[in-house]
This record gives structure tokens, sequence and C-alpha cells, in this order.
């Protein structure tokens, strides 16, 4: 079956390619543009990854990452963190976040770590 | 540079980037359609400068922070033949393209610095990179040497070597001479000027020596001292400064007691790795300026200067229960053990050994 990411980014534009991209991948797309909406999200489907930025107007991502523990304690969603602030080691010990990219990303590399993550390497 | 102001335009820089990137990148990748071979070629070499551009903005953050004085510095035991190696290995495959060989030598099995890791592999990965860019034949050579004062460190090529009158520019920033770089192997002209600014903060000194045609050679020193050395001095310190200000002076340390079972069950990387972690997570929590806290073995030392007696009791419950909480949220083979324990100037002792032999069994 086709496995679900949520995209939590502010950027629309941002959001279109990583749809396209991901798409082309077979993945399906959540997108959401804020961590409100991001939450939102998560109360209609559960995602089999998240996709998350962390400077976002409304709510950013370290809250979105908080407010998810606090909602579903025991989902265990792998996050991604996909941010435009470069040399950021303490976003590795945000709770749940089990990799992070600086932008701009390289897609295949992205790609690479999706799968780690969704244990879809051979 | 405001590097706050660096820092935010960097930030706004990436965004514009990533759309201009991923849009090229999935041309070429064919998700819109097919494109001729002509047309990839064109738009690789655009992927390339946008890559060198988003390099650009990651040391011009780097420079303008060491400039001002607020990079981040967490320095710890660290074995610099492990990062030597560590490094040395992420060039393999660029070194097999240019038929160069990476040859390595240290003075001995594993040599400890107290340095900053991360910044010490962005040390070693300049230096290589800058020697991989102008060596067209023959090898590059990294030592790591310790000597009776300092630990020795050199990346030596054999390739063009630098004009005598460019020499004195060489750590400059954006200093590009015209040494003929092939394509794709330009630099961002800041690499050598943040190395000199990591081995500055680490109160070392830089160098480089070259002759043309035959090779050039950057060496650099890392001061030598165990890191219970160097606490000592830093103790001391502070006690002469209580002294002089008539202020008391607070050691907390937490320890964890089953520190062995990790490294036997994790390894002690990983191990390390923890007292590191929850080292960083009681510095943030640290409320004044003065207040350091330092990884040492199993063992997480906090210095509190002014700080009386009884406010250190609080807080050493604090900060264990912190770790504590910090530690059971990690899927770690067995629960963490914690001690805390507290010594004060001028109750405890009114030396800094005295001090730390109270906390530091």
């Amino acid at each position: 079956m086709e496995k679900k990411i949520l995209v939590v980014e502010d950027e629309p534009e941002v959001v279109n390619l990583l749809r396209t991209r991901l798409e082309a991948n077979h993945y399906g797309v959540m997108a959401a543009g804020n961590g409100v909406e991001g939450l939102k999200q998560i109360e209609l489907e559960k995602p089999d990854l998240i996709l998350l930025d962390i400077l976002m107007p409304q709510m950013d991502g370290y809250t979105f990452l908080k407010e998810l523990k606090r909602r579903k304690p025991d989902w265990n969603v792998p996050v991604i963190v996909l941010s435009a602030k470069s040399r950021m080691k303490e976003l590795f010990e945000a709770e749940g976040v089990r990799d992070y990219m600086v932008k701009p990303y390289d897609a295949q590399d992205l790609l690479e770590r999706i799968k780690k993550q969704l244990g879809e390497t051979s | 540079m405001k590097s706050s102001f660096v820092s935010t335009v960097s930030h706004e820089l990436r965004t514009p980037l990533t759309i201009v990137r991923e849009g090229v990148s999935q041309v070429v990748d064919g998700l819109l359609g097919e494109t001729t071979e002509k047309q990839k070629q064109f738009l690789r070499v655009s992927l390339d400068g946008i890559d060198r551009l988003s390099r650009i903005i990651d040391e011009l953050l780097d420079i303008s922070k060491l400039e001002a004085g607020k990079s981040s510095f967490e320095r710890g035991s660290v074995d610099l033949v492990e990062i030597v190696r560590e490094v040395a290995s992420s060039f393999k495959t660029m070194m097999a393209r240019k038929s160069l060989e990476l040859k390595t030598s240290f003075s001995s099995a594993s040599i400890d610095a107290f340095a900053d890791r991360d910044k010490l592999v962005q040390v070693f990965t300049n230096l290589i990179n800058n020697a991989l860019k102008f060596t067209h034949k023959g090898s590059i050579t990294v030592s790591v040497e310790e000597q009776d004062k300092v630990i020795l460190c050199r990346v030596a090529d054999t390739g063009e070597g630098i004009d005598k009158p460019d020499l004195p520019k060489v750590f400059e920033k954006f200093q590009q001479f015209n040494r003929t770089a092939g394509p794709g192997d330009k630099g961002t002209g800041l690499g050598l000027a943040i190395v000199k600014g990591i081995i500055r903060l680490h109160r070392g000194e830089i160098w480089v020596e070259s002759e043309v045609g035959q090779g050039t050679t950057f060496s650099f020193t890392l001061p030598k001292y165990t890191p219970q050395r160097l606490l000592e001095e830093h103790v001391s310190l502070c006690v002469r400064e209580a002294v002089k200000e008539e202020t008391a002076l607070s050691l907390v340390a937490i320890r964890i007691q089953n520190f062995d079972a990790f490294v036997h069950k994790m390894g002690e990387k990983i191990a390390t790795m923890l007292v590191y972690g929850a080292c960083r997570l009681i510095q943030t929590n640290l409320r004044r300026r003065a207040d350091q806290s330092m990884a040492i073995g199993d063992t997480i030392l906090v210095v509190l200067p002014g700080l009386p007696k009884e406010d250190a009791v609080t807080i050493s419950w604090r900060l264990r229960y912190l770790v504590e909480q910090d530690l059971l949220k990690k899927e770690l083979p067995e629960k963490a053990e914690l001690i805390s324990e507290v010594a004060c100037f001028p109750e405890d002792g009114c030396t800094g050994s005295e001090l730390l032999k109270r906390v530091c069994a």
C-alpha cells in the first residue's frame, strides 16, 4: 500500500515541489502550511512519516512536535526535519526527530533518508 | 558584519534557493518530461552553482559567528586519530577520482585533545579540500604528532604551491589566487579564514609553508592538556575570582554511577555521547552566563561562581532530575543511576583541587 507522508511547510512552492517529487516516487502526500494545520491533518489520518519545517507562522515545528507527542503519545511516527536553519544539532535532540536535512536539500539524499526511516532500504 | 543579521539573511536565502534547486533538479531527473542531454548538462552546471552558493552562505554564517565571538564552542575530550580517519575516509572517492593518495601518520594510536569535535572536523575537511584543489599528482599527507607542549597537526600536499608574496594572504577572506583550479573545483574563499578562526578559538596557532612546484604544508597546533587539568585551571581561576570578590563558589557534579555498564553495552563512544548530551542539556538550563558545565568521563561538572552552598544543593537536585528525565526518554539498555555531589568555597575547600577532590571520586 502507498505510504503517506505529511509535509508541514509554510512555503507553498516548496510544498508543491515536494509533492511532485514524493508522488513521482509513489508516496501519498498530505500537506499543511503550519503546525496548526499539521495538527488538523493528524486528526484526519495517521501518516507514515512527517517532513517538518521549523520556522513557520502561527505554530512552529518545535511546538508542533510537542503537541503531536501530547495528542498521540503512542504513535511513534518518524519525523525528518527539513529546515533552512543550518548547523542546528539541537534539532536532532528534539523529541521524535529521527533525521534532519538543511535546505536547499538534495532530492536523492532526501528520498534515501525517507526510505531508511520507513524501513524500505534493501 | 552583525552575526544575527547574517543568520537571518542566510535563512531567508535558503528558501528561494530550495525552490530553484529542486525545480531544476526535477527537470534534470525527468519528472516533468524528456530533456535533451545538452539541456541536462547545462542544468547540472546550474545545480553546481546553486550548491556552491549554499556553501558560501554556510561559511559566511560560520565566519561571522567566529568573528563576533558567538560561535558555539563545545569542548570535550576528542581523539584526533579517530577524527582524521573519519575525515580521510569521507574523501576516498574524491581522491580516487584524481588518482591521488591520502596518507595519514600519527605519533601514537590515539591522541587526545580537549577540543570541539565538529569544529576540528571542519578544520581537517577544509584543509584537505584545499589541498585537493591544487594537487594534481602525488599525495596529501595528514599527520598528528604529540609534542612536549602542544599537539602538532599538518596537512601537506605535493601540489602547485603558493607564490611567496601570496603566502601571508592565504588566511584572509575571499582571497583566491591564480592557482589554476579545475572546473567544479571552485572554493568559497572563506574556508581557510574559518580554519584560522577555529584554531584561534582553541588557542592554537596556524601557519603555512610552501614552495612553488613542490607543494604546500598547513600546520597548526592545539594546546595539550587533559580535561582534568583544564578543569583544575578553570576552577582555580574561579576560586581566585571568588576570593577577590569575596563571594562564594559552588561545584556540582552529576555522575552516572553505572557508566561502565553503558560502556560495556553500548560502546564507549555512545556512552560518552550520553554524557555530552546531558552536559549540553544542563548548559542550556543554566541561568547565568558565568555558569559552565563540562563533561569528563562519567561525570558532568558544573561550575557556579558566586553561588552559596544552600542554593547549589537545590540546583544540584534540579539538574539531576532534569538529566534523569531526559535519559528516561532515551532507549537505554538499563536505567541510569545518577548521583549528585556539591562542593563549595569556602566551606569545603580553599583551592580548586581541594574542591574538585570532593566532587570527583
